[in-house]
């Protein structure tokens, strides 16, 4: 049994922690609340859980050890993590008992942005809320309501009580991030693909730096790879803790990754090098994209993305002759270009050319329980899938959302709505966008923090500024909430349970989400919580037909108790054995593991894919006549700037953690790389003080003179110059880079430029 | 790489701080102040009272200033409250419980040497005369020459001189301070300190009792000392050099580099070994008796020794490599 | 037999993502302004022109050979059965001259006890459980081995017996129980 463990003795550290951090005294802040209020229990056995330090949701387990306070590290069970934690997961702890976190609800009595508040009942929170939602519907229409939420779980509590208060304009924090890929590989493959760094022999790597932004899969994978003699080409404009680690660097231009992969595909076509079988067999639309593609030699594209021509050959060439443990990495959030979709497309077909899909170190199809099950025969046992609780229909909505997802006509057909392109909010409120004849009057925002992370931070203000209502859920006053109306106390990870998670990769799996690991402090609240008192209030309880989170995960699971009982002891469980269809062995050992499976097996051994793969996309031709891959060149920068790139430190995310205490301590201050020669001609010497600026923002920094940069190029890492005044430890340091970067939204990917042209100059 | 692992402040290769120097200091003067006091007593002649001047001086000096560095030494440590545990706790391959072993025998050493040479005083004129009567019967035991007592407090002063250069010389993690030249360099200067301060002490407080021939010979002897340091420091800095490496990376920046590289050509080369050359040369030539000038040269003595603690401490502390 | 505790890290695999050194202020309860250990990463120029990143672990390396323990004059410092280098803060009366002796710089004034303080290969917390040092628990690149010198078998002894080491400041003749496997792309930078 568990055994539950109260005293303050743990917390002495955390206290200490307290004193040295200057009491907060804001309103609904942990430090403004009374010592005697304060209750702390937790579990003191390792209790599998996620990490929510950032987003890429790692398994970890945590326990509280006596007279000490709480270790988390990663869950052993999980293999492919290897039982690891990051520095910002080790961090955790820090988070929970932060003086500055926010543990009651708060009210703003003076202007948005102006840092005034007044503690609040969650009941007073809750009547506000809805009076205020309900003007609005009355006024504008619910679906002048905007609806962000950062995450899966907590989508499905606000995107829930969207739907039923009338709004479908839902959003995640996705176009940020990494919605074009997603977008791509929806189109090629119609369904997700992951990567196989781990057994690849030639990985090439744009920007995609796993070591800093890390992903503890990916960058154990990586390593893997690499002590595995695999070769690494990184191009990356800045010398990147990839780039060091990587067999070669290319500092390629910034914003110019889509003309190398497209001289690099061109290499593959009019070198023949690509799988002639596998494409005839598996794909369609090849003469399109051979077409559209001719143009784009590499001596023509070298001139644009700055990797000499025969360079771009000899890797095509070793590419196609590591094939098919080839894998040109479809990254994350690289240095992007308005052509987004292009860019991942273009990188995934490259993958497709040489038939490196579905077997060891190339890409694979993520096979969800629905997919699995597909091959498996009548009388074996299937796959589990989650239920949903049966709740009444929404009321219908009349008109488009704000990014026409759902409208036949709709350039971001290809984003799901759950995901929607959150990017278009600011220009949705500021002005009338085409064929949407409403602009938006409110923002309910669960745990997401687009001032921080949206480009263009001025206009994101300004939209907050026009709501009539600003809602923030968040475990902090972050950089939205300093603008909000209101802001509910979030529990943090570790003091909440979650909904049960089905996910796929090689084979279905399933994950417990999050465990609570100590009781939640003050009077913060869980979303699953929030969202269904909220909706009663709103006397729309029937949406949300459960008693709490354990009531909700039984129905999840309806009579599959094991599977209950494995996840809450484990924190995972799988199904079945790892499929790869193109790959004999592992085809064998499916079907002597299920024999009905062996009337799926082809004449070669292998499964044949279940859809065409694209290389050319009907439905992107119609909507947008982007159906094959095209180059246009954009103006990133004037002549006399200089580009301006960011990516992530290890020890910082980009909107969430930069206040924690001890991460903030490692890295306080985003120093502006900038090359030794650049710095020279601009009279800049290492550590001195520079303003970084252009037409949008004046940033204030330092500089770090180095050559792990070009000399066109400045880069900071991003995550840096807070703009809400309660986040005491990282308010105003550093560059903020989404400051700087143009409000522009990509066509059909919705996503954010996060390429730009600044001047430097020493402050 | 931007710094991503927080503060270095705690790196800091600068722990010991001033106090310390003053303490080296204070111990080597105390040292040196017995060894003068002995050797003036041993001259022929002077072995009975009343005692010179400089005797007085040298005897007294050494169980204040010791005390003294003691004092300082014990409100330098991080946890002072702690500090008898340096009293019962011994490791005997640590120079300092050597040190802690030595001053045990020779403070008390020094403390009794001093009373036979202000036993009028004590006994009979000072202030607690009454109160100390009744322990004149033992010192009247130990009698006004015993060869054993001074024999070994000489012994201990050397030792104690030797140990304040073996505390830095035994820390391989400061390439100046682990040299076998330094316990040499230190036992020479505070040797040199003893005597000056013997001098500047015994003329201002006991100038009537001071025989000028003492003095003289005292002032003879001091100038043997201190071109020995000068030597000592050369062969310091030169072995250093030629070791290669870091250490004559750390050999030239010490002489050259700022603040410190300033306090040893001024300070300790100019003030401490210049400057009473000079006056040797000049003013005190031929042995003139100018008690003004010779005080002067005490002092300026004394200076050069306190800089070059100094130096030794934050320089050694400074230029790691 | 006694044990011998020895950790490697591989410069190779380490990534300086500091997840050591947050581990090992939650594990240890360091307070915020002082590190019992830090990864330190510096650009470095390699001889053919290449650029690279060098990591180096800044902790107790564990000598076998302990400059701290010796000069310690109350036997405050010492080294256990187990070869690692501890404090008796009860013995401890703040003469910093461990602190001063340490080549390697591993010490540091502990701002509540004022006594030093340094790596002790989590030994009274997770070494007694039968758990790993936190840092070699959580390194996500698996860059540390921790393990017994003493047994041919460990994982340190086989990992030793492949890869190519050094010790810092082996001149010293301290004899340090963390080996570092330097970057393939540099070479040895001690």
């Amino acid at each position: 049994m568990t055994q539950m463990l109260s005293r303050r003795g743990f917390l002495k550290l955390s206290s200490t922690a307290a004193a040295v951090a200057s009491l907060s005294s804001i309103p609904g802040t942990l430090g403004a609340m009374e010592e005697s209020k304060k209750h702390y229990k937790g579990t003191t056995k390792f209790t599998p859980s996620i990490c929510e330090m950032c987003t890429s949701s790692c398994t970890i387990e945590a326990r509280v050890e006596e007279g000490k306070g709480m270790f988390i590290r990663g869950n052993p069970a999980d293999k492919g993590r290897g039982g690891k934690v990051c520095a910002r997961g080790s961090a955790g702890f820090n988070q929970l008992y932060d003086p500055q976190r926010l543990v009651k609800p708060i009210m703003r009595v003076g202007e948005r942005g102006e840092g005034k508040w007044k503690e609040v009942s969650w009941d007073e929170a809750y009547t506000f809320i809805a009076k205020k939602l309900d003007e609005i519907k009355q006024k504008h229409g619910a679906h002048t309501v905007a609806f962000t939420a950062r995450s899966g779980w907590n989508k499905t509590w606000f995107h829930n009580l969207a739907q039923a208060y009338g709004s479908h304009n839902l959003f995640g924090h996705e176009a940020t991030c990494p919605l074009a890929y997603d977008l791509a590989m929806d189109d090629i493959f119609e369904g997700g693909v992951s990567r196989d760094f781990a057994k690849a022999k030639y990985i090439i790597n744009l920007s995609h730096n796993v070591f800093e932004g890390i992903v503890i899969s990916y960058a154990r994978q990586y390593m893997d790879a690499l002590a595995h003699g695999a070769k690494v080409i990184s191009l990356d404009p800045r010398f990147s803790t990839m780039a060091a680690k990587a067999t070669e660097w290319h500092p390629i231009k910034p914003g110019h990754d889509l003309p190398f992969v497209l001289a690099f595909m061109h290499t593959l076509i009019n070198d023949n090098l690509y799988n002639k079988k596998f494409v005839e067999k598996y794909c369609e639309g090849f003469e399109e994209l051979k077409a559209s593609i001719a143009e784009y030699t590499p001596e023509k594209m070298a001139l644009e993305c700055d990797i000499p021509a025969e360079v771009i050959k000899r890797m095509a060439h070793e590419f196609a002759k590591a094939a098919p443990k080839a894998l040109f990495d479809f990254c994350h959030r690289v240095t992007l270009t308005p052509q987004e979709l292009e860019l991942r497309r273009a990188i995934m077909m490259c993958n497709v050319l040489v038939g490196a899909i579905e077997q060891e170190g190339g890409y694979y199809l993520n096979k969800s329980a629905g997919f699995y099950n597909k091959y498996l025969g009548e009388s074996d046992a299937k796959a589990p899938v989650l239920k949903k609780p049966k709740i009444p229909a929404y009321p219908k909505v009349e008109v488009p959302r704000i990014d026409r997802i759902g409208e036949k006509d709709s350039e971001f057909f290809l984003a799901k709505k759950g995901n929607g392109i959150v990017t278009l909010i600011p220009k949705a409120t500021l002005e009338d966008l085409p064929g949407v004849p409403y602009r938006l009057h409110g923002w309910f925002i669960a745990r997401n923090n687009p001032v921080m992370t949206q480009a263009n931070t001025e206009t994101v203000i300004k939209a907050l500024k026009a709501m009539d209502l600003v809602v923030v859920y968040d475990i902090q006053v972050s950089d939205t909430a300093w603008f909000a109306d209101i802001v509910l106390p979030d529990t943090t990870y570790l003091e909440r349970d979650e909904e049960f998670t089905a996910s796929g990769s090689k084979n279905p799996s399933y994950g417990v989400g999050r465990q609570k690991v100590v009781e939640p402090i003050g009077e913060c609240r869980p979303g699953w919580r929030v969202a269904k008192e909220l909706a009663e209030k709103m006397g729309l309880g029937a949406y949300f037909p459960y008693q709490d989170i354990e009531d909700y995960r039984l129905q999840q699971v309806g009579d599959n108790i094991d599977l209950l009982a494995k996840l809450k002891a484990t924190g995972m469980a799988s199904f079945g054995v790892p499929l790869l269809l193109q790959d004999k062995k592992s085809v064998a050992a499916f079907v002597k593991k299920y024999p009905s499976a062996a009337s799926k097996v082809n004449e070669e051994g292998t499964i044949d894919f279940p859809h065409k793969i694209k290389l050319f996309s009907p439905k992107l031709e119609a909507v947008s006549k982007k159906g094959a891959l095209s180059y246009e060149p954009y103006k990133y920068k004037e002549a006399d700037e200089l580009y301006f790139i960011n990516g992530k430190s290890a020890v910082r995310t980009n909107g969430h953690n930069g206040n924690n205490a001890w991460l903030n301590n490692l890295l306080d201050d985003a120093a502006v790389w900038i090359h030794p020669k650049t710095a020279e001609r601009l009279g800049i010497k290492n550590g001195d003080k520079i303003d970084v600026y252009n037409k949008y923002s004046t940033q204030k920094g330092k500089a770090l003179v180095t050559k792990g940069v070009r000399e066109d190029t400045v880069f900071a890492y991003f995550g840096f110059g807070h703009i809400s005044k309660e986040l005491k430890r990282a308010y105003g340091k550093g560059v903020n880079s989404n400051s700087l970067y143009s409000p522009l939204v990509s066509p059909n990917s919705g996503m954010n430029l996060h390429v730009v042209g600044v001047k430097v100059k020493k402050a | 790489m931007n710094q991503i692992w927080g503060s270095m402040e705690q790196y800091s290769t600068l722990v010991w701080h001033w106090p310390i120097a003053v303490y080296l200091f204070l111990a080597g003067l105390s040292a040196g102040a017995a060894m003068t006091s002995l050797i003036v007593k041993w001259i022929e002649g002077n072995g009975k009272p009343p005692w010179d001047g400089l005797i007085k001086a040298g005897a007294l000096l050494a169980p204040l200033t010791i005390c003294l560095g003691l004092v300082l030494l014990i409100f330098d440590l991080t946890r002072p409250l702690m500090f008898w545990k340096l009293l019962i706790h011994y490791n005997f391959g640590s120079v300092m419980t050597l040190g802690v072993l030595g001053l045990f025998i020779y403070t008390p050493l020094s403390f009794i040497y001093a009373a036979i040479k202000f036993k009028p005083w004590l006994f009979e004129t000072g202030p607690f005369a009454g109160l100390l009567r009744p322990f004149k019967g033992l010192l009247d035991k130990v009698g006004d020459n015993p060869a054993w007592l001074e024999r070994t407090l000489f012994l201990f002063a050397v030792i104690i001189g030797i140990y304040t250069g073996f505390l830095l010389s035994a820390m391989y993690s400061y390439p100046l301070f682990n040299t076998p030249l330094l316990p040499i360099l230190f036992l020479a200067s505070g040797l040199s300190s003893g005597i000056a301060a013997s001098i500047l002490f015994g003329l201002l407080f006991f100038k009537s009792e001071v025989n000028e021939k003492n003095a003289k010979y005292l002032l003879e002897l001091d100038l043997r000392v201190v071109p020995m340091e000068l030597l000592l420091l050369f062969a310091l800095f030169v072995g250093m050099y030629f070791q290669g490496g870091d250490k004559a990376i750390i050999a030239v920046q010490a002489l050259t580099t700022g603040i410190w590289a300033f306090v040893f050509w001024g300070g300790v080369i100019g003030v401490g070994i210049a400057t009473p050359l000079l006056i040797a040369i000049t003013a005190l030539k031929h042995h003139a008796y100018r008690v003004g000038y010779i005080l002067l040269n005490s002092l300026v003595v004394l200076i050069g020794v306190v800089f070059l603690r100094l130096y030794i401490l934050y320089a050694g502390q400074t230029f790691v490599g | 037999m006694a044990k011998k505790y020895g950790m490697i890290h591989d410069n190779n695999l380490c990534i300086g993502c500091q997840a050591c050194n947050v581990a090992c202020r939650s594990e240890n309860q360091i307070p915020e302004s002082v590190y019992r250990l830090q990864v330190w990463v510096k650009q470095e120029e390699y001889p053919n022109g290449g650029l690279g990143y060098e990591y180096h672990r800044q902790s107790c390396v564990q000598c076998e050979n302990t400059p701290c323990v010796s000069v310690c004059p109350t036997h405050a410092s010492y080294k256990n059965e187990d070869g690692i280098v501890l404090i008796d803060n009860d013995l401890c009366v703040g003469c910093l001259y461990c602190v001063a002796a340490c080549p390697y710089q591993a010490r540091y004034v502990h701002p509540v006890t004022k006594a030093p303080d340094k790596c002790t290969f989590c030994h009274e917390s997770r070494l007694a459980r039968g758990e790993e040092p936190a840092c070699v628990t959580v390194c996500p690149t698996d860059a540390l081995i921790f393990g017994d010198l003493n047994d041919p078998k460990s994982k340190i002894n086989k990992a030793l017996s492949e890869r190519v080491t050094y010790r810092q400041k082996e001149s010293l003749g301290t004899q340090p129980k963390m080996f570092i496997v330097p970057n393939h792309k540099g070479g040895i930078r001690s």
